[in-house]
């Protein structure tokens, strides 16, 4: 990767990073340019690792944490592939949590340039599209058995995004936000 | 904290697995970093970290004017500055700090000439630079220079750049043989580093270390180019007792009057805690005729001391003379009257009249009180005068208000004595030079001693 391709691929984060914060409902404050043990998680296999885009977490009382995958992509470009061990990785993360009873419902986002799977787009957080992507990734959760009942309680923590470049020209300015910000007070809650 | 101190105090938060850990050791060795390099800012926690948008920090300070704010922050690399596009996206003016050093792929020299394009008055620096500063922050220039990198300091001042600057600044700037040489050098470097506030604020602060130091006054004849203003508070609380202290300074009579240029009473009394136990002589004697006071107070009391010297208390400069004290104030707050003072007679206040204009006089016997007043002001004390010899009864004078020589020429300014309570208050202002002088002689006269010019000179500013 050259040293130009590797800044676009960090810019692409840090919009996607901005764009969640001017929502005002999230604070994002890893990314994996920055320190990479707040953004990578434990999967089920004992020693296997998964390092994310992005680590935040919801701005009021339930305060979730967040992870995203970022792609900055201007075509659909084998994101089929990488966004079903996306979801893989996603149930063994979760899982090892859930089994470690460190559980605290993460929110998983796979945030994007350009939509994928285009055919399949309303089902791709189903329960069915998690297990069909589980079975194709049986090593991601150590051949274990899926537990279908955590899996059906992953399809509501799932997110995809598509945040195309014109977004940049309508969102709010710094100045706005951080004066929005103090009047919603989101995070008091 | 030395910088391998730092690092490693850092490098232990970064490793923290809590994130609260992280986030508040990092948080806290990065505010006490700015506050290391000025005290006298206020430093607001946002409680966000790392956030495209809200700031760590909201650093505040007012100087002479209302109050400035910069936002701080922080970020793991001044890379990511460059690849947020916070330049763009943010405050210009902000100040931006580097957590995180030697990641070899998150160098920021490829970036380097493009951030300084586009800093726009914004601050990019890390944790070390801003040690760097701080670790020398004692000597005078150093303290100045610290402050004014909080408040004014732009562009990419990473480490080697904070060297390079105080490499040329120096904790013992202005005091050696290339006193000139250095100044010119520090000249161009904060130029380049500053905003043109601060800048100025530094110029101006090595041009008076340089002069007070070495008594090169060549500056105040144009040359280099005077800098003049009030002084900022910091500049205030360090340059002023530094110099003050330097024997050789207290020699520079032309030095302290450049001095006075931008001071006034007031800040000279807001500086007194900083002033104790120095001898501030040098300074009040060359400015007499430029330092004014709204309110006087004095106390007759005959002493053996002959050379008048003047010393601060927090809330009036005052002047010791062999007749008394006098207090040199701004209100009557600060200056109160004083309930149990003897009133005096006309006997004793009757020569000291005869010095000032006369513009109303209150006479009291037991019985009777009159206000003498005339339309010219020509006969209030031939009046007075009829009046006492008029009387067997004793009068007594507890207030008076006169016009002194100087304030004939610069009206409507006027004096209200309160003698009863021993004060006095002068509108709009007058300066302390004048005041003595018009006091002095009144407090010899209630002494019963005889006062003389030269009961002043040295104490005096005279051209």
């Amino acid at each position: 990767m050259s040293e130009d391709e590797g800044v676009i691929g960090e810019r692409g984060v840090y919009f996607a990073k901005q764009w969640l914060e001017s929502t005002t409902h999230f604070d994002v404050p890893h990314t994996a340019y920055d320190l990479t043990t707040m953004t990578t998680l434990p999967l089920m296999p004992p020693g296997k690792k998964k390092k994310y885009d992005l680590a935040g977490r919801f701005l009021g009382s339930g305060k979730s944490p967040v992870m995203c995958e970022v792609k900055t992509t201007a075509s659909e470009a084998g994101q089929g592939p990488e966004y079903r061990q996306f979801l893989a990785n996603c149930y063994s993360a979760s899982y090892r949590e859930y089994k470690d009873q460190v559980d605290p419902k993460r929110h998983y986002m796979w945030i994007t340039q350009h939509p994928f799977l285009l055919g399949k787009w309303s089902k791709l957080t189903s329960l069915g599209y998690i297990l069909e992507s589980l079975g194709e990734h049986p090593d991601t959760i150590d051949n274990e058995v899926v537990d279908q009942e955590f899996a059906r309680e992953l399809v509501d923590r799932l997110w995809i995004i598509v945040l195309s470049e014109p977004l940049k020209k309508v969102m709010l300015t710094s100045d706005e936000l951080y004066q929005v910000r103090g009047l919603l007070k989101r995070d008091e809650g | 904290m030395n910088t391998e101190t730092l690092k490693s105090e850092i490098a232990r938060y970064l490793a923290s697995e809590r994130e609260t850990d992280l986030i508040e050791g990092v948080k806290d060795v990065v505010r006490r970093e700015i506050f290391a390099l000025d005290p006298n800012v206020k430093i607001a926690d946002t409680h966000t970290f790392n956030h495209s948008y809200n700031p760590d920090f909201i650093v505040e300070w007012s100087d002479q004017g209302p109050t400035r704010a910069r936002k701080v922050f922080l970020r793991f690399d001044l890379r990511s500055v460059y690849a947020g596009e916070d330049l763009r996206r943010l405050d210009p003016g902000s100040m931006f700090v580097g957590i995180r050093e030697g990641v070899e792929d998150r160098q920021v020299d490829p970036y380097r000439a493009e951030l300084e394009d586009e800093s726009n008055g914004s601050l990019l620096t890390d944790t070390s630079a801003l040690n760097t500063f701080s670790l020398q922050a004692d000597a005078p220039m150093m303290g100045i220079l610290g402050a004014n990198v909080v408040r004014g300091a732009q562009g990419v001042v990473d480490s080697p750049a904070a060297e390079a600057i105080t490499g040329v600044v120096g904790s013992d700037w202005g005091q050696g043989p290339e006193g000139r040489a250095e100044y010119l050098g520090l000249i161009n470097t904060v130029g380049q580093h500053f905003s043109p506030d601060a800048a100025l604020r530094l110029k101006r602060t090595a041009q008076i270390l340089w002069m007070g130091t070495t008594g090169d006054l060549s500056p105040l004849d144009g040359e280099d180019g005077l800098v003049l203003g009030q002084l900022s508070d910091v500049e205030l609380r360090t340059l002023v007792p530094y110099l003050l202290k330097q024997p050789q300074t207290a020699q520079h009579l032309g030095f302290w009057r450049h001095i006075g240029t931008m001071l006034t009473l007031r800040r000279l009394l807001d500086l007194a805690p900083d002033l104790l136990g120095i001898d501030i002589n040098p300074f009040v004697v060359a400015n007499t005729d430029r330092l004014s006071a709204k309110r006087v107070k004095w106390v007759v009391d005959m002493e053996e001391q002959v050379l008048p010297t003047w010393s601060i208390t927090r809330n009036a400069l005052r002047l010791k003379t062999r007749f008394g004290v006098v207090l040199f104030g701004l209100d009557g707050r600060a200056l109160k009257a004083e309930e149990d003072a003897r009133v005096p007679s006309w006997e004793d206040v009757a020569a000291a009249f005869s010095l000032y204009r006369m513009d109303e006089v209150s006479l009291a016997g037991i019985a009777r009180k009159w206000t003498v007043t005339s339309e010219d002001n020509s006969s209030v004390l031939e009046d007075c005068r009829r009046l006492a010899e008029g009387t067997d009864e004793r009068l007594f004078v507890p207030r008076a208000v006169l016009t002194l020589p100087a304030q004939l020429e610069r009206n409507p300014s006027f004096t209200v004595l309160d003698l009863a309570h021993e004060v006095a208050d002068v509108k709009p202002q007058e300066t302390v030079g004048l005041l003595a002088y018009a006091l002095l002689p009144y407090l010899a006269l209630r002494t019963g001693q005889q006062y003389e010019a030269k009961d002043l000179e040295s104490a005096f500013y005279s051209e």
